[in-house]
């Protein structure tokens, strides 16, 4: 009887673990091979039968990556680019979100309402008038046009988020700010930033995040070597006849490090942000 | 006091000003004015605006690149959103068992969606490419080939290879988003359906079903939404080649506009596509609120 049991447990984990094991190795499997790959010397690349693991380790490929290529300018201007959205990201976002989530006014509701639909707008629509906006402007091949396209994409979620986490944070303490003397900026500043610190982090990571990886406005509004960002970059390292795998996957694999890194240190705030919107939605 | 008022009235549009004016600038006028761009031609930039009505809508009919985008666009957006919603519910489903090791499963499972969309899609055209790919070597040593297959290069196969990668990519949104609506079903009713002698298919169907409704009509709109819209994953993939095989509304929209510069005409496509993506919305969001 209790063998009985035992194995109809152990069966049960079986029918959990096979399946999962099985989807999950599908789902990293691209991942293990550009890693895999960037270690790879040439001849193993492009050998007829390959190993999943490197048969010989070489830092060849990043070598060459970083000395040879334009791919340090790509990486300067990325990191320059994707900075300075975070902290006007933040900076507008934060009071945006205060705002709306402790003022009644007219029109709050609908600006809501409207914050949630802008992400359904299509990017290749709105992006025509914003080029020629920027023509406009001269601000064309500029880190500024870029950022400023960023923030605005990263506000409207930046700001929901950010607002969600006001809300959850009690009026009482900004009034008893305010009995002590503190004016509304100051409680602002002294009692709800500090407290709200984690949540703001996390805003800002993922303001990072998303203009660490953009590609449309980067491709649109970028038109020299010395202006281009990582993704644009990469992809135009990929040549017509003969394709660098191995150069090409230790890329990828220097654009994958920052956005994991963050996204480990921050994956209980993103897992819960992106579950919020949809389960409350 | 007067002053103090006067900061308190003040204060919050001082504080939403800054956004609204991004909003505004960046969000709304681009909207309006991209609609408005489809009723226009222009001959070069900055040069005098025609109002032509619906000239630039009538070309659409008789331009047969922009039939099959509109044709594929269909196809993708489906393909795409029914099977990420599939397999991001079985892996929702698994993940809702507990087990050993089910934290780092869950974390695992969300690498295709935090890896930059450059890198994942360089990855799989180094897997899916015809002479070094590890996909034909595998399937030709397995024998279900007898010979490699140019995955996106090959018309016939192109827009199913863009399809299954693109899947890949937001699944793990779909199974998390799922997932926490799978925790929030009360286990006692899980518990009262087993002691009234309810089988899994009837637990599934009666239970677990009804209870991530809501939920699933949000995530079907969004990832319809996402995946309409989705211009960077085919344009790296592919470009909307080979002979338009994988050409979309997005792709051909951005394509008219910076490659061809027909800013206007590029504007009636887009158009075109954003009317599309109201019917779909409307649709799936009335058929759930039944």
């Amino acid at each position: 009887m209790i063998a009985a049991s035992k194995r109809h447990v152990l069966l049960k984990r079986l029918l959990v673990y096979v399946p999962l094991l099985v989807l999950t190795a599908i789902l990293l499997f691209p991942f293990f091979w550009m890693i895999s790959t960037s270690f790879k010397p040439a001849t193993d690349i492009f050998s007829k039968d390959p190993t999943f693991i490197p048969r010989d380790i070489t830092l060849e490929h990043y070598r060459v990556l970083w000395t040879e290529t334009q791919f340090p300018v790509f990486f300067k201007n990325s990191t320059i680019i994707a900075l300075s959205t975070t902290v006007l990201t933040l900076g507008v976002g934060t009071f945006f979100a205060y705002g709306l989530s402790r003022f009644r006014f007219k029109g709050r509701r609908n600006f809501v309402t409207l914050l949630f639909l802008s992400q359904m707008f299509p990017l290749v629509l709105l992006i025509i008038p914003i080029y020629l906006v920027f023509i406009h402007l001269e601000l064309v091949n500029t880190h500024l046009s870029l950022v400023i396209s960023y923030c605005t994409f990263a506000l409207p979620f930046s700001t929901l988020m950010l607002k969600s986490y006001f809300d959850g944070l009690p009026s009482e303490l900004e009034e008893a700010a305010l009995i002590d003397g503190c004016g509304p900026v100051g409680s602002i500043f002294r009692i709800v930033l500090p407290l709200s610190a984690p949540g703001i982090a996390a805003v800002g990571a993922f303001a990072f995040i998303l203009s660490w990886q953009e590609f449309t406005f980067a491709l649109t509004l970028t038109n020299t070597n010395e202006m281009r960002t990582l993704p644009v970059g990469i992809s135009m390292m990929v040549g017509f006849r003969e394709v660098l795998w191995g150069q090409l996957m230790a890329a990828s694999v220097m654009v994958t490090l920052p956005v994991t890194v963050l996204f480990v240190y921050f994956q209980k705030y993103f897992v819960s942000g992106m579950t919020m919107g949809s389960v409350k939605g | 006091m007067k002053a103090a008022t006067l900061r308190k009235t003040v204060l919050p549009y001082l504080l939403i000003a800054p956004g609204l004016l991004f909003v505004a600038f960046l969000l709304i006028y681009p909207l309006i004015s991209g609609v408005s761009a489809g009723f226009f031609l222009q001959n070069r930039l900055g040069g005098e605006r025609e109002f032509v009505w619906l000239n630039n809508y009538r070309q659409l009919l008789s331009d047969d690149i922009f039939v099959l985008a509109f044709k594929n666009t269909i196809i993708y957006t489906v393909a795409v959103v029914v099977l990420q919603y599939v397999f991001g519910l079985i892996l929702a489903l698994f993940l809702n068992e507990e087990f050993r090791g089910r934290g780092l499963f869950r974390s695992l499972i969300l690498v295709p969606w935090i890896v930059p969309t450059i890198a994942g899609v360089l990855s799989w055209r180094f897997i899916l490419s015809e002479q070094f790919g590890i996909l034909n070597v595998m399937l030709l040593e397995a024998g279900v080939l007898s010979q490699s297959i140019d995955w996106l290069g090959d018309p016939d196969v192109a827009l199913f290879s863009v399809i299954i990668t693109a899947a890949w990519k937001n699944t793990p949104f779909v199974a998390v988003v799922l997932l926490a609506a799978l925790q929030g079903i009360e286990r006692q009713m899980y518990e009262s359906a087993l002691i009234d002698g309810a089988g899994s298919v009837q637990r599934f169907a009666y239970i677990t079903l009804p209870g991530i409704k809501a939920v699933s009509t949000v995530v079907l709109l969004l990832t319809t939404i996402w995946t309409f819209n989705q211009f960077d994953f085919i344009y790296l993939m592919t470009k909307g080649g080979p002979a338009n095989a994988t050409q979309t509304i997005p792709v051909y929209t951005y394509l008219n506009a910076f490659s061809f510069l027909r800013f206007n005409y590029a504007a009636a496509i887009a158009t075109v596509g954003l009317l599309m993506m109201l019917i779909a919305v409307v649709f799936i969001y009335r058929r759930n609120e039944e």
